[in-house]
């Protein structure tokens, strides 16, 4: 069993009248340790398979299991202690300092004290944003910004980490040392599912997916599906 | 069967059945420039290869069946693909590798020729492929620095060319699914 499974997943949504389909029959698995790349457009789907993951939204058709259990109806419970969402652009309060935004998350899941205070600047200097603790979030640019928000989710011990474009306005020269630090968390075993809206964003990653029209492609988890079976899919499909 | 021209033939005839000469004048249009042909024998060299691997078969211009022998010959011979040759076809097309270095357009004329729902396979295998050959490209050290040797600038500008070409390919590739399913 998988830590984190998609099974069929749909999911639609009603916009100006229209039923517009967000995500389409979506299968996904991802185990401890696996550093998961989806690539994809505005548009595509790729937040809207980030808020199925957390539980934020529920699937109408197939299955989001994490560690087992259903995410649908229990998002808010096994959010932030088992599963850190870092959004596309950190909502912390502008003029908070970076180390109060992480001891904030803490406080709000029962940590209290000194060991809160431990734990807030572990995970900023894990995250590699030690030097920022005592910074307020508004002077932050927007690889800081990442770096924090991957500190607010780790200070919990989250086991899945899930990144909405961790990449999106970062400097070129700032990206490989955050793939870097997403890789090492996996490597520590966390799993990491991320979307990125450039290429370069998959390299180093053990999945590399694809996400278009809601639909979800990409490199198989365990080697390229065999060719007669891809051809029988298709044209049971077409 | 390794030989380019041969599957290019076959793609041809499974495109629309031809006699020799017109395979010749398709393929003179089709692939000029991606893969030259050094004599027209080459086309009957690949057309013979792929009858004797059962792969086309004869038939009269104006009836459908296939040549049987000692019929008596009143019409033009074309060649028609049989369905191991489009089988063929299609489990070869499926197999391409993004790291085959054929002439840009001879995957893209291949893929254009297939019916929808096997082009489509077709493109994503190949995605699949690109997107597992990605992962492997190397990620710097954003400390790294200069490179310090020239193994160490071959490696860096290897690695760099490698993911700008598949990035290009993914790209190509969402690209071709969206027109291809435009089509259907």
């Amino acid at each position: 069993m998988s830590l984190l499974e998609l099974r069929n997943v749909s999911k639609r949504r009603s916009l100006g009248g229209r039923n517009v389909l967000l995500l389409e029959d979506a299968s996904l698995e991802i185990d401890p340790g696996e550093l998961v790349g989806v690539w994809g457009l505005r548009g595509s789907g790729r937040t809207t398979l980030l808020r199925l993951v957390a539980g934020i939204d529920a699937p109408d058709a197939g299955a989001v299991r994490f560690d087992g259990r259903e995410v649908a109806g229990h998002g808010e419970r096994i959010l932030a202690r088992e599963i850190g969402y870092c959004h596309k652009s950190f909502p912390g309060a502008q003029g908070q300092l970076a180390v109060d935004e992480v001891l904030l998350a803490l406080l709000v899941n029962g940590v209290r004290g000194k060991e809160a205070h431990t734990r807030a600047h572990e995970a900023l200097e894990r995250a590699g944003a030690g030097r920022l603790s005592a910074r307020r979030i508004a002077e932050l640019n927007s690889d800081e910004r990442v770096r924090l928000a991957i500190a607010h989710a780790l200070a919990l011990g989250p086991r899945l980490l899930l990144l909405d474009e961790p990449l999106a306005g970062v400097e070129l020269d700032q990206r490989d040392a955050l793939l870097l630090l997403l890789r090492s968390l996996a490597d520590e075993g966390v799993a990491v599912l991320m979307t990125v809206g450039d290429l370069s964003g998959l390299r180093g990653s053990d999945q590399s997916l694809t996400i278009g029209d809601g639909r979800l492609s990409g490199s198989p988890k365990r080697g390229l599906e065999p060719v007669a079976d891809l051809t029988l899919r298709r044209q049971a499909s077409g | 069967m390794r030989s380019p021209i041969n599957w290019a033939v076959l793609g041809l005839v499974i495109e629309r059945p031809g006699h020799g000469y017109d395979l010749f004048q398709r393929f003179d249009s089709a692939y000029a420039g991606a893969i030259e042909l050094s004599t027209h024998s080459q086309i009957n060299g690949a057309v013979k290869a792929l009858e004797q691997r059962s792969l086309i078969e004869r038939r009269h211009a104006d009836d459908p069946a296939p040549d049987a022998p000692g019929r008596p010959r009143t019409t033009a011979i074309v060649y028609q693909a049989t369905t191991k040759g489009l089988r063929d076809y299609e489990q070869w097309l499926l197999a391409y590798s993004p790291r085959n270095a054929d002439a840009p357009g001879v995957f893209a004329r291949q893929l254009a020729g297939l019916p929808a729902p096997t082009a489509l396979a077709v493109i994503e295998r190949y995605e699949q492929a690109c997107l597992s050959e990605i992962s492997s490209t190397r990620v710097d050290r954003a400390d790294a620095g200069a490179p310090s040797s020239a193994p160490e600038l071959q490696g860096r500008l290897i690695a760099e060319e490698k993911y700008l070409a598949l990035a290009a390919k993914i790209q190509w590739a969402r690209y071709a699914r969206n027109q291809i399913e435009a089509l259907r």
